[in-house]
C-alpha cells in the first residue's frame, strides 16, 4: 500500500527547455529522504493543458508526491503555458520536448528513471517516447489507441440488442443520428497555418507499431499498467488487450486493466479516485522502496527542498 | 513569461505575469477565467491575450484561482467568495511585481461577474473589461446542473464541487452585480444579451471560446481578443 497521505508536499514551477519555452510544475515529497528513486512525468491529453481533464493530473501528481514520487506536468510546445517551437514544423516535437524534460528532471532532482503517465494521445506518445529512452522504466498508458477485434463487436452487439432504448428506437424509427453532427467548427476565425510550432502527440499508433513498442518494452523490463476505460471508442472488455495481443499473455511487467464505469476524460469524481488508486497501486507495488543503506531510514527527516519551493497546502 | 506562484503558503496561486515589452508599462491587467468547464477551452486565448496586452504596454497577470488549476487547494476548496478573494490577491501581486499603482481587470463569463464584484469594492481598479459576461446567474446555474456529472449525492462540474454555498453564489449573478461598478466598463458579447448594464456594450460576432471544440486547434476569437486590447489602451 502507498505511503501516509501528508500535507507537507511542494510544488516548484518547472520553466526549462533551450531556450526555456516549456512550462510545468514538478510536485515534491515532503523530503529527500520521502523520496524514491523513479520519477513521474505526466503527459498533455491532446490540447489540454498540463492540469488535465477535470483536474486529474493535479490530483494524481500531488497523491504521488505523498507516495514519494517526484512528478513534473508540463505542456508540450504550444500547449497550455509553453511557447510554440521557433521552427514551427516540428516532425519530432513530442521527442525534443520530452528529452527536455527529462533532462530538466536530471538537472534539478538528479532524477535518472522515469514512468511516464499519458491519457489518449498521451498515452501513445508515452509508448512511442519509452522507446527512445533508456532511463524510462515504466509506463501507464490510459486509454491508448485501441483496435476492435471480432470479441468487441460481438460484445457490443450482444448489449444493444439487450438493450430496451436500441428496440425502442427501432420500434419507433429513431436513431441513427449523431449528436455531433453539427459544425462545430462554425464561427471559425483563424484557421492554423501549416506549421505552428505547436507539438501534436499521437492519435493514432498503428497496430504493428503497438505490438512491436510493447515487446521491445517489455523485453527491456519496463513496467507497463495499460487501462482503458468504458468510454474508449474501440475498447469493451479487460480480455480485449489478450484478445489483441494473445503473444503477451503470461508476461510479468504487463499489467491490463478495465474501469468499465469510467469515462474517457474521467468526468465523474469517483472515476478520478479509481484511476488514481489504481496508478498509486501499482507504482508502489512495481517500484517499491529500496531498504535505505546504513541505517538512513532512522535518520529524522531533515533534509528538505531547496527554499524556492513551497509547501502545499 | 515567468509562471509563478504568489499568495500565502495556506492559500497558494499560480499565476503567470507577462510584462510589457514596452520600456514603461502602461498600466496593469489582471484576467480573470471563466469557472468550471469554461476554463480549459479559454485558457489558450487568455494566453494570447496577456501576449497582445503585453505587446501594447500593459504588465499582465493571470491566474488560477483557489482550488483551480494548478493553484493549491482542493476540488472543495473553491468558492465564488474565494474566488473574488482571490482577484483581489492578484491585483495586489501585480501592483507589487509591475510597480504599478491602477489595474484594469478583464474577465470571461463569470470571471467578468467576479471582476465586476472586486472593482466595486476597490479603488485602484481602473477599468473593467466584462467579455460574455454570466448576465442569469440562475440560468447558468440550471445550464451547469444539466451538463454536471452527479456523482451518488455529488454534483461536480470538471472537478468543482457545486456545494450550496457555490450554488447560492452563483445564482446570486445579476445585472445589479455589474451596475455597482464606477470604473469604465466595456461589455464583450459573442452571444447573447447585456440588458441592465450601464456600459459601453459592443457585439463581437464570433466563436465561444469558453465552449469545448468551439475554436477547433489553432483558432483564436481574433476580433475580440483585438477589441480589449484596443479599449484598454
Amino acid at each position: 500500500m502507498s505511503g501516509p497521505v501528508g500535507d507537507a508536499i511542494q510544488e516548484r514551477i518547472a520553466h526549462f527547455g533551450r531556450p526555456k519555452t516549456l512550462v510545468g510544475v514538478t510536485t515534491l515529497p515532503p523530503s529527500r529522504e520521502a523520496t524514491r528513486d523513479q520519477t513521474v512525468v505526466i503527459v498533455n491529453v491532446g490540447v489540454i493543458h498540463r492540469v488535465g481533464p477535470s483536474r486529474l493530473h493535479v490530483q494524481l501528481a500531488r497523491r504521488l508526491a505523498s507516495d514519494g514520487f517526484v512528478t513534473l506536468r508540463f505542456d508540450f510546445s504550444g500547449i497550455g503555458d509553453s511557447e510554440p517551437r521557433p521552427e514551427r514544423i516540428v516532425p519530432d516535437g513530442v521527442r525534443q520536448d520530452l528529452n527536455d524534460a527529462l533532462s530538466y528532471l536530471q538537472a534539478s532532482v538528479k532524477a535518472t528513471r522515469f514512468v511516464l503517465v499519458g491519457l489518449c494521445s498521451g498515452a501513445n506518445a508515452s509508448l512511442r517516447y519509452a522507446r527512445l529512452h533508456a532511463g524510462v522504466v515504466g509506463a501507464v498508458l490510459l486509454d491508448p489507441h485501441s483496435y476492435k477485434t471480432p470479441g468487441y463487436y460481438l460484445r457490443h452487439y450482444r448489449r444493444r440488442v439487450l438493450r430496451w432504448q436500441s428496440w425502442r428506437n427501432v420500434l419507433t424509427g429513431r436513431g441513427g443520428q449523431w449528436p455531433g453532427d453539427r459544425d462545430s467548427r462554425a464561427g471559425y476565425e483563424a484557421p492554423p497555418p501549416p506549421g505552428d510550432g505547436l507539438v501534436s502527440p499521437p492519435t493514432v499508433i498503428p497496430r504493428p507499431e503497438m505490438e512491436e513498442g510493447i515487446a521491445e518494452l517489455a523485453g527491456r523490463g519496463v513496467q507497463l499498467l495499460n487501462v482503458y476505460t468504458g468510454g474508449h471508442e474501440a475498447y469493451n472488455d479487460r480480455k480485449q488487450f489478450w484478445e489483441l495481443f494473445p503473444g503477451f499473455r503470461g508476461k510479468p511487467e504487463i499489467q491490463v486493466e478495465f474501469l468499465p464505469s469510467a469515462d474517457h476524460t474521467f468526468h465523474r469524481r469517483s472515476a478520478r479516485h479509481e484511476v488514481i488508486a489504481l496508478i498509486r497501486d501499482w507504482l508502489t507495488t512495481r517500484f517499491p522502496r529500496l531498504p535505505q543503506r546504513n541505517g538512513a531510514s532512522d535518520v529524522p527527516v531533515s533534509s528538505s527542498w531547496p527554499t524556492h519551493s513551497r509547501t502545499l497546502r | 513569461m515567468p509562471p509563478l506562484f504568489f499568495g500565502t503558503t495556506d492559500h497558494r496561486l499560480f499565476g503567470v505575469y507577462r510584462p510589457s515589452r514596452r520600456d514603461a508599462g502602461r498600466s496593469g491587467v489582471v484576467l480573470c477565467y471563466p469557472c468550471g468547464q469554461e476554463y480549459v477551452p479559454a485558457h489558450k486565448a487568455f494566453r494570447f491575450l496577456s501576449s497582445l496586452l503585453a505587446d501594447a504596454g500593459h504588465d499582465v497577470l493571470r491566474f488560477d484561482y483557489h482550488g483551480t488549476g494548478d493553484s493549491g487547494g482542493d476540488l472543495d476548496g473553491g468558492t465564488p467568495a474565494t474566488w473574488c478573494a482571490d482577484v483581489s490577491t492578484a491585483i495586489d501581486e501585480l501592483k507589487d511585481t509591475a510597480g504599478t499603482d491602477q489595474v484594469s481587470l478583464c474577465g470571461l463569463r463569470l470571471g467578468a461577474a467576479w471582476a465586476a464584484q472586486v472593482a466595486a469594492e476597490r479603488s485602484d481598479v481602473a477599468r473593467v473589461v466584462a467579455w460574455d459576461p454570466v448576465m442569469d446567474g440562475r440560468a447558468y446555474l440550471e445550464a451547469l446542473e444539466q451538463s454536471a456529472a452527479r456523482d451518488g449525492d455529488t454534483l461536480e462540474d470538471q472537478g468543482f464541487a457545486l456545494t450550496d454555498e457555490t450554488r447560492a453564489q452563483f445564482a446570486a449573478v445579476t445585472p445589479e452585480a455589474y451596475a455597482r461598478v464606477r470604473r469604465p466598463m466595456l461589455v464583450i458579447l459573442t452571444q447573447g444579451e447585456a440588458a441592465g448594464i450601464r456600459a459601453d456594450v459592443e457585439r463581437v460576432p464570433g466563436p465561444c471560446v469558453w465552449v469545448e471544440g468551439e475554436l477547433g486547434p489553432g483558432g483564436l476569437p481574433v476580433r475580440a481578443l483585438h477589441r480589449i486590447v484596443d479599449w484598454l489602451g
